[in-house]
């Protein structure tokens, strides 16, 4: 009986074995503590070999997923308490945090499901903080997010069929994928039927179908081996290539609008009404889109320690701009951050430009939202944190009291709401800072 | 979930999860599927853990978790193999894990220095088969051998697996 046991635990059974080996296990209890016997050992042999391979590929891991920052100079800074977030988000970290350990033995984890923006899944479906180890998803439809242990992020529109093989390599059988690879995770690669992508440190954006894969690099710069040669390409920020299954590499202009809908999400965004429009993946920023009730939404840096203090407007929750608090607030230097710039800058010239426009809407983030930054000054000041090159520079960009613009950020630090007035000339400008992660704390300087 | 529960639940599932493990994948033939279902059973245990009677053996109370589980995935799953597994064939299982379930413990420790006592040719025919689930056909492409032999070694292997498992439990009960 035992070889029967062993050919059904390998699914390698015919139906009337399997059938035999059932009926059996069901005659006796001695019969149920055999097949137990024999099965256990099965199942100790598959999880020790696999734990040991898992763990041998993933001895250069870094836990990025908890990443904790030196602590600070004690002198001339008070610390505020730690944000604290819903109870929802605590108890789903609590329990995120206990399965990891709880699954530890069987080999770790390699990325974590972080968005999931009305995902229809093929087979079981897989909900925001589950942590993933090396399988396939099958996205019916939706988006979702993944980050992995590396910090590398990935987002997937589906329908999408996506690999997942290890911590820096998977593979793309089809579907839309945009991938972040942060400094220090180069080397993450994205396997399809027809090339294998390996990433150099850089955003890039890869579609496959039956009929081929396009690659597009957003910034940086990937290399690119089809899957019918050994030469080596490299592709860098602003080019995109395509290899049509049976033919050749040819390089191809960029086309970003396959990337357009899955852009907010890969870059952090929740949600946001109407009234708000995305820059797209690329060019970076090269032009100020000027619209009369659109609020531009840029991406600035990804997760990025601040090279010097920053200081900001506002760190807690509540509208603004506010009247009576003078006191100088500031993130400390090596603070990791995530930035985006929210701008309202209405076009139409002339006398008519003269008139106020008047835009609103609310925007939801994935991130914590640590800083708010809506004055001229501390606006220019920040600068550094933006690859934008502003072409004039506005004699106002930061938000003002007369006419009255208005940003609320919600109490559990993911949402704003915006009211803005402007007219063609000037600008409004919010800065936005989030926490790569919920460890962070903010600091209040004298 | 109090901080004592939750330190409560997890001396106990530590202890248990292994077990569990091994009953899962004796239906889930997929690693990476058979985590999955142990990972909600996890979560499963853990919200209902307040329920849990301190009086009943916590292995019993997670097998039948792990039962509902298993049920679940197989259903949704669905092939003639997973039809064929009904909840009686389950629940005759989980009884069997709950029986043994010391013995398997045991045999566990051993596991790791009984597969490095395995001949090379045999370790590595292993290890295709439970690190890279391959089936009897592929290994023997991947070694140069007949599907027949590769089952053959398999089967073998595993008797000498057991046997050397047997033997060290027999020798720590003699010491």
């Amino acid at each position: 009986m035992n070889e029967l046991i062993l050919k059904f635990l390998n699914e390698e059974s015919t139906s009337e074995e399997t059938k035999q080996v059932i009926e059996w296990v069901k005659a006796s209890p001695e019969n149920a503590r055999e097949f137990a016997r024999t099965s256990s050992l099965n199942g100790q042999l598959r999880m020790h070999l696999h734990s040991s391979r898992e763990n041998r590929a993933a001895l250069d891991l870094e836990p990025a997923l908890t990443e904790t920052r030196a602590e600070a100079e004690p002198s001339k800074v008070i610390r505020m308490p730690k944000l604290t977030f819903g109870i929802a988000a605590g108890i789903a970290a609590c329990f995120a945090l206990l399965l990891t350990l709880l699954l530890m033995p069987l080999g770790k984890p390699v990325a974590q499901l972080v968005q999931n923006v009305d995902a229809e899944w093929i087979g079981k479906s897989i909900s925001e903080a589950s942590l993933l180890n090396p399988q396939t998803l099958k996205l019916k439809s939706g988006i979702v997010s993944l980050l992995f242990n590396s910090g590398v992020e990935v987002t997937l529109e589906g329908p999408a069929e996506y690999e997942i093989l290890s911590v820096d390599k998977t593979k793309l059988h089809s579907g839309i994928l945009a991938a972040y690879v942060p400094p220090g995770a180069e080397g993450f690669v994205v396997d399809t039927q027809a090339l294998e992508v390996t990433d150099l440190g850089t955003s890039f954006g890869i579609t496959a179908d039956e009929e081929g894969v396009d690659v597009a690099v957003f910034d940086g710069e990937v290399e690119v081996l089809p899957a019918n040669s050994s030469v080596k390409q490299s592709l860098t920020e602003g080019q995109s290539a395509r290899l049509q299954h049976g033919g050749e590499l040819e390089r191809v202009e960029i086309d970003v609008a396959p990337f357009m809908r899955l852009w907010p999400v890969a870059t952090g965004i929740v949600s946001a009404s109407e009234s708000f429009q995305f820059a797209r993946p690329w060019p970076p920023l090269m032009r100020m889109t000027k619209d009369d009730s659109k609020i531009m939404v840029y991406l600035e840096k990804r997760s990025a320690p601040l090279e010097e203090d920053l200081v900001v407007n506002a760190v807690d929750p509540g509208r603004y701009p506010s009247l009576g608090n003078n006191e100088t607030i500031f993130l400390e230097k090596g603070t990791v951050v995530r930035s985006h710039l929210l701008q309202f800058n209405p076009a139409t010239n002339g006398p008519e430009g003269q008139r106020l426009r008047h835009t609103s809407g609310e925007i939801r983030f994935a991130n914590p939202i640590i800083a708010l930054i809506f004055d001229t000054e501390k606006l220019t000041a920040s600068d550094f944190l933006s690859k934008m090159k502003t072409p004039i520079e506005p004699f106002a960009r930061g938000l003002e009291t007369s006419p009255e613009d208005y940003v609320t950020l919600s109490s559990d630090r993911l949402s704003l709401v915006l009211d803005l007035q402007s007219v063609a000339k000037g600008w409004d400008q919010i800065r936005v800072i989030l926490a790569p992660d919920v460890a962070q704390q903010v600091v209040k300087g004298e | 979930m109090e901080n004592a529960q939750a330190i409560e639940f997890t001396r106990q599932w530590t202890r248990v999860q292994s077990n569990l493990f091994a009953y899962i994948s004796s239906t889930v033939y997929r690693f990476a599927d058979a985590q999955d279902v142990l990972q909600n059973t996890a979560v499963a245990a853990l919200k209902k853990f307040e329920d849990y009677d301190p009086d009943r053996p916590f292995v019993a109370w997670a097998l039948g978790i792990a039962r509902f589980e298993i049920l679940q995935y197989l259903r949704a799953n669905s092939n003639d193999r997973h039809d064929l597994m009904d909840e009686e064939f389950l629940t005759q299982v989980a009884g069997g894990y709950q029986d043994c379930q010391r013995e398997i413990d045991d045999r566990q420790h051993s596991l790791a220095e009984c597969i490095s006592k395995l001949q090379e040719r045999a370790r590595k025919i292993v290890e295709y088969r439970y690190a890279d689930e391959l089936k009897s056909g592929a290994i023997a492409e991947l070694m140069g051998l007949s599907p027949g032999n590769v089952s053959v070694i398999l089967n073998r292997s595993y008797q000498a697996l057991r046997e050397c498992i047997d033997n060290r439990l027999e020798a720590e009960a003699n010491l």
